[in-house]
């Protein structure tokens, strides 16, 4: 993976580092973390923020604690790739520290998303990060493979291939962008209209395209159908733009 | 073969009503109302008055004067704002439909139904022109107005059918009424969006307006970023992780799982490898 690294996660790169080398540098704070449980820490970490003070050290302190587990994730996902280096890990990892401080720290509600009503180990919260961190990564890693415009650069970082990276980055962002847009103006559309959503469902998300199909699955007329499925594309249509005005301001 | 200007015609009943009113004495407050939202109708619509801007005073003056202020400020205080709000969102949701509805009549209903709730909100404009004429602190109607109004010309693009009929109201209003009139202005030049809606072919004249809008141009952007989902995304991996994916996202990804490997093994791969 890190043939291709892409620019991006060049800049998570030093991102971490600079967490990373306060980290090291802070030896009598890191020290003095030690006899601290995970839960305390990061309680540390959390005050520390919110009282508006620097909390780069305790972070640093309690991700090192975690960084083995993280490995572990990262080699179980290369397993279910088929592909990865030892590498990746110190990248990944890096990553994911990355995410837990630009947006998992406010995240994070102490409670358990999978196991209601049971409290949430920040751990199991990092390690999450670093397991989507190395999908999303490996999912990046087979597009950029796949993409017919990477040619014989491949292990190089020329101008023209991190430009390339930055492109292809941009897109991604843009994409899951949209996809997140796409599910909200979806999921309004089942709240509001249920009987056109599921004929969108069944015509788009079922690949039925066809408005004989639909009408059988749906077990309504093929005029309906069609007038379902109309229907339904003006409301998305609205809903994206209403939603994406929102987004932006 | 041209008949009388409709406008006139429309507005013929207030003037007869304001000069019954002239030189009474009104205390009820729901003819308190009906005496201030048409003497603010026609403040507004100078064009409209009986003889002409220059007459304003000798036709609404006399009105307002009948008008005891604490008869105007019962009125104001008898509006029910979030029965109102409901009254626009509806009229909002009613001109989406005529977009939508498969016959002329059923268009019809819903656009006059539509017109008459968005004209529910201008004869509020009237009534706090009238306030303002007659120098009565319009403050309790603005916060009611504020309540009535929030986000909702924001939403504006929801009423492009109403368009044509929009523009011929927006055109009787005075020049510095239709600044503040979103329920018949915002976006009332957009006759694009009916067909950015439907997902047809722009004529030409969309075209010239798209190239000129940047509402428009936004609009359409935004309609463009997906239409149907490509593919499993990031967002929906992390809800399955969470357990939070609906069942409708689930069903896509199943179905799409079987075709596309690339998300198929994303979504093995989060639910094979268990961080808990």
């Amino acid at each position: 993976m890190a043939a291709v690294r892409t620019p991006m996660l060049t800049v998570n790169l030093s991102y971490a580092s600079r967490v990373s080398v306060r980290s090291g540098r802070a030896r009598s704070p890191m020290s003095s973390f030690a006899s601290l449980p995970d839960a305390e820490l990061f309680e540390l970490v959390l005050s520390t923020r919110a009282a508006g003070r620097d909390a780069n050290t305790a972070i640093g302190a309690l991700c090192e604690r975690w960084r083995r587990p993280a490995g572990v994730v990262v080699r179980r996902i290369q397993a279910s790739y088929r592909t990865g280096s030892p590498d990746d890990e110190a990248e990944l990892y890096q990553e994911a520290v990355r995410k837990f401080v630009e947006k998992g720290l406010d995240q994070f509600r102490g409670a358990s998303e999978v196991h209601p009503g049971q409290a949430a180990s920040p751990k199991t919260f990092f390690l999450r990060i670093v397991k989507h961190a190395a999908i999303d990564a490996y999912r990046k890693q087979r597009d950029l493979l796949e993409d017919p415009h990477e040619g014989d650069e491949e292990h190089s970082e020329s101008p023209h291939q991190v430009g390339h990276a930055v492109g292809l980055a941009r897109r991604e962002e843009e994409r899951e962008g949209a996809a997140d847009l796409y599910w909200a103006a979806f999921a309004r559309l089942e709240r509001e209209h249920p009987n056109e959503a599921s004929a969108w469902e069944a015509y788009h998300h079922l690949d039925l395209e066809d408005h004989e199909a639909c009408a059988k699955h749906l077990g309504i007329t093929v005029a309906n159908s069609y007038k379902r499925v109309s229907r339904a594309q003006a409301h998305l249509r609205l809903f994206l733009m209403e939603l994406d005005e929102t987004r932006e301001t | 073969m041209s008949g009388p200007d409709p406008a006139n015609v429309r507005f013929d009943q207030h003037h007869a009503d304001l000069r019954a009113a002239a030189g009474t004495s009104i205390v009820d407050p729901e003819r308190a109302g009906v005496v201030l939202t048409m003497a603010g109708d026609l403040l507004r619509r100078s064009a409209c008055r009986a003889s002409g801007s220059d007459e304003a005073s000798k036709e609404i003056e006399p009105a307002l004067a009948a008008v005891g202020r604490e008869a105007a400020l019962a009125y104001v205080a008898s509006l029910d704002a979030k029965r109102l709000r409901a009254t626009l969102l509806g009229a909002f949701e009613d001109a989406f439909e005529a977009m939508l509805a498969d016959t002329k009549e059923e268009r019809s209903l819903f656009a006059d139904g539509a017109l008459l709730a968005l004209s529910t909100r201008d004869h509020l404009a009237s009534v706090r022109a009238a306030l303002v004429w007659s120098e009565v602190d319009p403050a309790a109607l603005d916060e009611k107005l504020r309540i009535i109004d929030e986000g909702l010309a924001a939403r504006a693009r929801m009423l492009a059918v109403l368009n044509p009929r929009r523009r011929d109201e927006l055109s009787l209003l005075d020049a510095d009424a239709r600044g503040e009139a979103f329920w018949f202005g915002d976006r009332a030049g957009c006759d694009a969006l009916l067909a950015i809606y439907t997902n047809r072919p722009l004529n030409k004249g969309d075209e010239a307006h798209l190239a000129s809008c940047e509402a428009c141009q936004r609009d359409a952007k935004s309609v463009g970023y997906a239409v149907r989902p490509a593919h499993v995304s990031a967002m929906i991996l992390r809800r399955i992780e969470d357990g939070a994916a609906t069942a409708t996202e689930l069903r896509f990804v199943e179905h799409h799982a079987k075709g596309c490997k690339a998300c198929a093994v994303a979504v093995e791969a989060v639910r094979a490898v268990d961080v808990d």
